[in-house]
């Protein structure tokens, strides 16, 4: 049984890195470079960074601090540009995306405004875009992040965890056609950070959007995604596409499968083998 | 966390606190009256018949038989309150020019700082010759605060979080919209703290006009109760300067609380974003450059004033005239030489009662963070002391002290420890409390942090 697993995660993985990367309506990178001049000279972060999903999927970004996955998160929510390739978020240039309002993000810092309650923070994207919304559309959101009794608390009054479920009902309430998470949970601890998981997968599951998930924890990538690419550290290159067959919903029962973990323990040994063939070089 | 029967617990605390805050209110009250009992024993023992310390009973009485200087204290808060406006609106209008460009912060800074080391002592004889009283007491009132807001609104326009402008960027928000939405309302504390301290400044600089000439306000009827050594009269007026700067302070305060200045404590960790570790040879010389463009701003501004007042270069001079001066005229050697030798007596005095100051507040403030109980029983002296206008001060410490380098170290050492007490207490407290936690799990004293 575990060699039948092993054999169709490595054909998915081919499937990927043997046929040309085709133009997909979700997410797309196709040959992204990032080099950024620095005093020393010239340092590569992505090279060639090829990523497709197809819209309402959810895909992970996995790689080791300072890969550069955090860069393609930044380019493909215009807050960076990349040197060489193309960015089409839903078809869009992500410039577009952003100015349009299509684009949701949260990031590891929670960054509530400290002034605004909860509610205000949460209603922040939709003033920004000019759209008026019923009260009892914000007040769904914030019962469907579990905040109900917080409504009028401001940040300081909320534990890190709830900053981070505001930051996620922050960017879910302008419905965006992609939701950009940047490690929303890399700061919190690890029982948290289980059961925001379980959290995130049901709102996600409830408001669908396409999805791009950075995230360094190979569980979360394979409780939460659809895809996961796994990106190697400098220069950023796409080692592994892996297409995760759990269905959906998945409930915290799914943690304790052999499955979750053999894929696991598949994902963590392509990550340091990457690593390692990287120290030799 | 919410747990069931939280309520309970947190109203319990609630009830905790106030009785704390009650007991705290008690002890500042008799702390009060300690000081002011001591005060009088002191000044019928110790210091009787050396007409320095008059008791607390017959400053009262003076400031009774004199209404308090009533119509005095009018001028002067008119005075105040316009160059308070001016000065601010001033301020603050600069302070949105940084919004324009960045590059334009470190030339409004620098043109900024320099106003402010042009000392009011040396520019009111010159306002007084070109304008009304009146309007030069406002003047020098306009000039004590416009670089306090100046610096504070800077400093306010890039308190937002660099996480917390990028998230409102990727929402699809344009530059105005960040700015209105997050700039400008993530400046308001600081905007606000600025305010504050201008308010009290705003009276020490009229004050200081009064010194050079005008018929009413609080600084004339103290010059006037010094020529006629009136002791009482002289504590009397300081006391009254002290209240009302206290209550513009306070008052101040209190307004911009109202407008919601109080409740923005930033959860981020994350720095300000213009925050760059380490400067590369070419961003030096922009600084300098920028250093050099304030200037050469303000040497411009010096040169047409002058002009534009109309008077000749009898009493205002030009940057050149100064250069002439000092370099190009053949007395030149001799005016550097006397100007350097005074310099010199002046920095010995500043420097000592710099360095005595700073020690000072350094102990005082540490003593405040290690005790909160301190903290909360000083705090209000300390916040009236800070608001005590200098001029108010300097008579008395000059009768205190003799005008000896004693006195004199001891005034600058005063004009140094407040402000100082202030910033390092306020600087030894902002440590992030997630830091602050660490330190305290891995059971450090309070000593240690």
């Amino acid at each position: 049984m575990n060699l039948a697993i092993d054999e169709k995660l490595k054909q998915a993985a081919q499937g990927h890195l043997g046929g040309t990367p085709q133009a997909q309506d979700g997410l797309c990178l196709q040959g992204v470079t990032k080099v950024y001049k620095s005093r020393k000279g010239e340092v590569t972060a992505l090279s060639g960074v090829d990523i497709s999903s197809v819209r309402g999927s959810f895909t992970a970004l996995l790689g080791p601090s300072g890969c550069g996955k955090s860069t393609v998160l930044r380019m493909m929510a215009d807050l960076d540009t990349p040197s060489a390739g193309n960015i089409l978020v839903h078809g869009e240039h992500p410039r577009e995306a952003r100015l349009a309002h299509h684009l949701g993000v949260a990031f590891q810092e929670a960054a509530l405004l400290p002034w605004k309650t909860v509610e205000a923070n949460i209603r922040l994207p939709l003033e920004i875009a000019g759209r008026r919304v019923e009260a009892s559309a914000i007040a769904d959101l914030i019962s469907l992040v579990g905040l109900r009794d917080f409504a009028k608390s401001l940040p300081s009054e909320l534990s890190g965890g709830m900053r981070q479920r505001v930051a996620i009902a922050r960017a879910l309430s302008i419905e965006p056609h992609v939701l950009l998470l940047d490690e929303p949970f890399g700061a919190l601890d690890e029982m948290t950070r289980r059961r925001m998981n379980i959290e995130l997968q049901r709102i996600w599951t409830e408001r669908s959007a396409t999805t791009l998930l950075v995230t360094h924890s190979i569980s979360e990538a394979v409780f939460l995604a659809d895809d996961i690419f796994v990106l190697s550290p400098r220069p950023g290159v796409v080692v592994t596409h892996l297409k995760v067959p759990f269905a959906r919903p998945r409930g915290a029962e799914l943690l304790r499968a052999p499955e979750f973990h053999e894929i696991c323990d598949y994902l963590s040994g392509v990550l340091f083998e990457s690593e390692d063939s990287k120290e030799q070089l | 966390m919410r747990t069931p029967g939280s309520g309970s617990l947190a109203s319990r605390s609630a009830r905790i606190g106030d009785l704390r805050s009650n007991r705290v209110l008690g002890f500042q009250l008799l702390l009060g009256v300690g000081v002011v009992a001591l005060w009088e024993i002191l000044a019928v023992t110790i210091f009787a018949h050396r007409f320095v310390l008059p008791t607390p009973t017959s400053i009262v009485a003076t400031g009774w038989h004199d209404h308090f200087y009533g119509s005095d204290l009018v001028a002067t808060l008119s005075e105040a309150s316009l160059g308070w406006l001016i000065g601010n609106s001033l301020g603050l209008a600069l302070a949105t020019l940084t919004l324009v460009s960045r590059r334009a912060e470190g030339i409004l800074v620098s043109f900024g700082v320099m106003t402010y080391a042009v000392p009011t002592v040396a520019i009111g004889p010159i306002l007084f010759i070109v304008q009304s009283p009146f309007a030069a007491k406002i003047t020098m009132s306009a000039l004590s605060v416009f670089f306090v807001t100046l610096v504070a609104a800077v400093a306010g326009l890039r308190a937002a979080s660099k996480t917390s402008l990028e998230m409102a960027a990727a929402f699809g928000a344009r530059k105005w919209s960040i700015l209105r939405r997050v700039r400008i309302r993530a400046s308001v504390p600081s905007i606000a703290a600025g305010l504050c301290i201008s308010a009290p400044a705003a009276i020490l600089g009229a004050m200081i006009g009064d010194y050079f000439g005008g018929q009413s306000g609080l600084g004339v009827v103290m010059l006037q109760a010094q020529q006629q050594l009136s002791v009482s009269r002289t504590w009397a007026i300081a006391g009254v300067t002290t209240v009302v700067s206290g209550t513009a302070y306070g008052i101040t305060l209190w307004l911009t609380r109202r407008f919601g200045a109080g409740n923005a404590v930033s959860t981020d960790v994350s720095g300000s974003p213009q925050g760059s570790a380490k400067r590369t040879t070419q961003q030096n010389v922009a600084a300098t450059a920028r250093v050099m463009a304030g200037v050469a701003i303000a040497l411009a501004v010096w040169t047409a004033l002058v002009h534009l007042s109309g008077l000749g270069g009898y009493f205002l001079k030009t940057p050149l005239a100064v250069w002439n001066y000092l370099v190009s005229s053949p007395q030149s050697p001799q005016n550097r030489q006397q100007i350097l030798l005074t310099l010199a007596t002046t920095l010995l005095h500043a420097g000592s009662g710099w360095i005595l100051g700073t020690i000072l507040a350094v102990i005082g403030a540490v003593i405040l963070v290690l005790s909160p109980a301190a903290t909360r029983a000083v705090m209000p002296l300390v916040l009236v002391v800070r608001s005590v206008p200098l001029v108010a001060m300097t008579p008395l410490l000059a009768l205190l002290f003799g005008r000896g380098l004693a006195g004199i170290t001891v005034i600058a050492a005063l004009v140094t420890i407040v402000p100082s007490l202030v910033t390092i207490s306020d600087g030894l407290q902002s440590a992030p409390g997630p830091a602050l936690d660490l330190i305290r799990s891995i059971g450090a004293a309070s000593s240690k942090r």
